[in-house]
């Protein structure tokens, strides 16, 4: 995957500005599942991205399935910096207070 | 979790796409996403907008799964292939040739101008206007001017008016509801020669167009005679125009007679569009003469302001007269760069491209161009000019860009780009892109020259040719 294409890397961007999981990465950048989905395996795939579990005891302790968060890895810093200097990332919208919420609870739980 | 019915669908079709091997964890992904989106809905997901939300979430799974199974089927090498493959560029231009003649009834602009006005003896129909020399402006002609020329002309067989319009037409199967419509004289479709119409229009008839009669009345076949309403008015119908009739730009769905003393009494004197059948054995420059001095009696003269007399074949040809010469000197370009190039396939692309281009240029010209009586000669043409000559110039230069990243053995497009060398160590080795043929023909090298790139195709012997055949099958 030598050249990323503008929504690979917009993906990418999403998730080295923090946004972690699927559902957030889609509103961060504003495309469909469809389209970011795709974008993560690939990512995925060549490296630049990687994922982990939920801790399964924290989320049933919290009474909800755990999720798969997102993270950028080497390969993918490096990748990102080269598709900065092709592309202009776009503005990420902020997360919207619900989601805010039970982020920082999260990550207070953690 | 209760998922909708309608997402757990969707999620359950698509994860059957998804390899078995990643099925849980997929569906575990998915899962746990949507039961977090639910929990942060104000009416946990279960509001019929919500609903519709979720499921347009739901329904990017399956390009998600579709993604997943050509990774596991390594699909995207095989689709690259064929994608960078020449039969797929020249299909694509078929494709979107096929669209242009769907989205435009069949390349209904190009074929009337190739075929001329459908009236007998069109070329002795000609549509009158008043031109200015700057810029080819055209304006109508009053009225009056045309009733004069009916009474006292001798080298018109008659003339009549028409102007387009918005009007409110009610039929038995519709309410009230505007229509595109027109007024004309009362001989105007006799000096057309329209078949099924009345040679004279009454005051209170009405003629319907094609479209409109088989749309909105639904075909009926006993229509004449009976009564829609126009304007608020009731009309009788005289006729249904026939299914090719076409005339200038306009298609209204209802024609009615223009009457000087009623029709829109606070307009008494309208410029109008106007028509007129020139006598067997009358040139065109003897009728304009005639015209203009009939004209000059009955309407202040103004200075640089005359009265022109065009053939309606020659309005409708304009498309064609105009564009087709520019677009052979592009055919030519393309032709002496494939050439050049010896290569059939930059000669093919060029060529379907650039019928594209024209394709395109003809249907906007079809409505541009003056095929109206007044407008602008100039400004009306500059739309589908501007496509013709921008549209040539990028497909020459797509064209030519194209053929340069493909195979020169077999075409395909050329893939794998690996950076050589460094430009700090140029003096040593030279630095630049290599990219290769997929079917293992050849290797093409650009160097990072900042003025001018050279450009280097090596050719590879028949041994890289089965490596890379290898290589596709693991």
């Amino acid at each position: 995957m030598a050249d990323l294409s503008y929504i690979t890397a917009v993906v990418l961007h999403a998730i080295d500005s923090g946004k972690r999981y699927g559902f957030q990465i889609m509103d961060a950048v504003g495309f469909p599942s469809g389209t970011v989905y795709p974008a993560l395996r690939k990512l995925e795939k060549a490296g630049f991205i990687g994922s982990e579990w939920e801790r399964e005891a924290l989320a049933r302790a919290g009474q909800r399935p755990p999720r798969r968060y997102y993270r950028i890895t080497r390969d993918g810093e490096s990748a990102l910096v080269a598709a900065g200097r092709r592309y202009r990332f776009p503005e990420l919208a902020a997360d919207d207070a619900a989601e805010a919420l039970r982020t920082r609870r999260e990550e207070a739980a953690e | 979790m209760n998922l909708p019915p309608e997402s757990k669908l969707l999620l359950d079709a698509a994860s059957a796409i998804v390899p078995a091997a990643q099925r849980a964890d997929w569906r575990r992904e998915w899962l746990a996403e949507i039961w977090w989106w639910m929990e942060g809905q104000p009416d946990a997901g279960r509001a019929p907008a919500e609903r519709v939300q979720l499921a347009y979430r739901c329904l990017g799974a399956f390009s998600d799964a579709f993604q997943l199974r050509m990774e596991e089927m390594d699909l995207a090498p095989r689709v690259a292939q064929v994608v960078g493959g020449p039969w797929f560029c020249l299909a694509g231009f078929g494709f979107l040739i096929a669209a242009l003649a769907l989205a435009s009834g069949g390349f209904r602009h190009t074929r009337r101008a190739l075929t001329g006005a459908p009236f007998p003896a069109a070329g002795r129909l000609a549509v009158l206007a008043q031109s200015v020399p700057f810029m080819g402006g055209r304006y109508g002609v009053p009225a009056a001017t045309v009733a004069y020329w009916n009474e006292t002309a001798h080298d018109i067989e008659g003339a009549a008016v028409y102007v387009a319009y918005h009007s409110v037409a009610a039929t038995p199967f519709a309410g009230p509801h505007e229509v595109a419509a027109a007024k004309v004289g009362p001989g105007f479709f006799s000096i057309l020669g329209v078949p099924g119409v009345p040679k004279q229009l009454c005051g209170d008839c009405v003629v319907l167009g094609y479209d409109f009669w088989k749309s909105e009345l639904h075909g009926d076949r006993y229509i004449t005679g009976k009564i829609i309403s126009v304007d608020g008015q009731p009309m009788r119908v005289a006729g249904v125009l026939p299914r090719r009739f076409w005339f200038l730009d306009s298609r209204p769905a209802v024609w009615s007679v223009y009457e000087p003393a009623t029709t829109w009494p606070g307009y008494p004197n309208p410029l109008m569009g106007a028509i007129c059948r020139v006598k067997p054995g009358v040139s065109p420059a003897s009728a304009r003469t005639e015209l203009r001095t009939l004209a000059s009696r009955v309407q202040p003269r103004r200075s640089g302001i005359f009265v022109d007399l065009e053939s309606l074949d020659q309005i409708a040809q304009r498309p064609v007269t105009i564009l087709a010469p520019i677009w052979i000197v592009f055919l030519g370009l393309a032709f002496a760069g494939s050439g050049i190039a010896r290569s059939w396939f930059a000669a093919a692309k060029s060529t379907l491209g650039l019928i594209l281009v024209l394709l395109s240029a003809m249907e906007l010209g079809g409505s541009g161009f003056g095929t109206t009586a007044s407008g602008n000669d100039l400004t009306a043409g500059i739309a589908p000019l501007w496509l013709l000559s921008v549209g040539s110039l990028l497909v020459l230069g797509w064209s030519w860009s194209d053929q340069r990243k493909r195979c020169r053995t077999c075409l395909c497009r050329l893939s794998m780009p690996v950076h050589i060398g460094s430009g700090a160590r140029m003096l040593l080795e030279e630095a630049g892109t290599e990219v290769v043929c997929a079917n293992g023909h050849g290797t093409l090298f650009t160097s990072d020259g900042i003025e001018q790139p050279e450009t280097r195709w090596h050719e590879l012997d028949g041994s890289w040719q089965d490596i890379f055949a290898e290589a596709g099958k693991e």
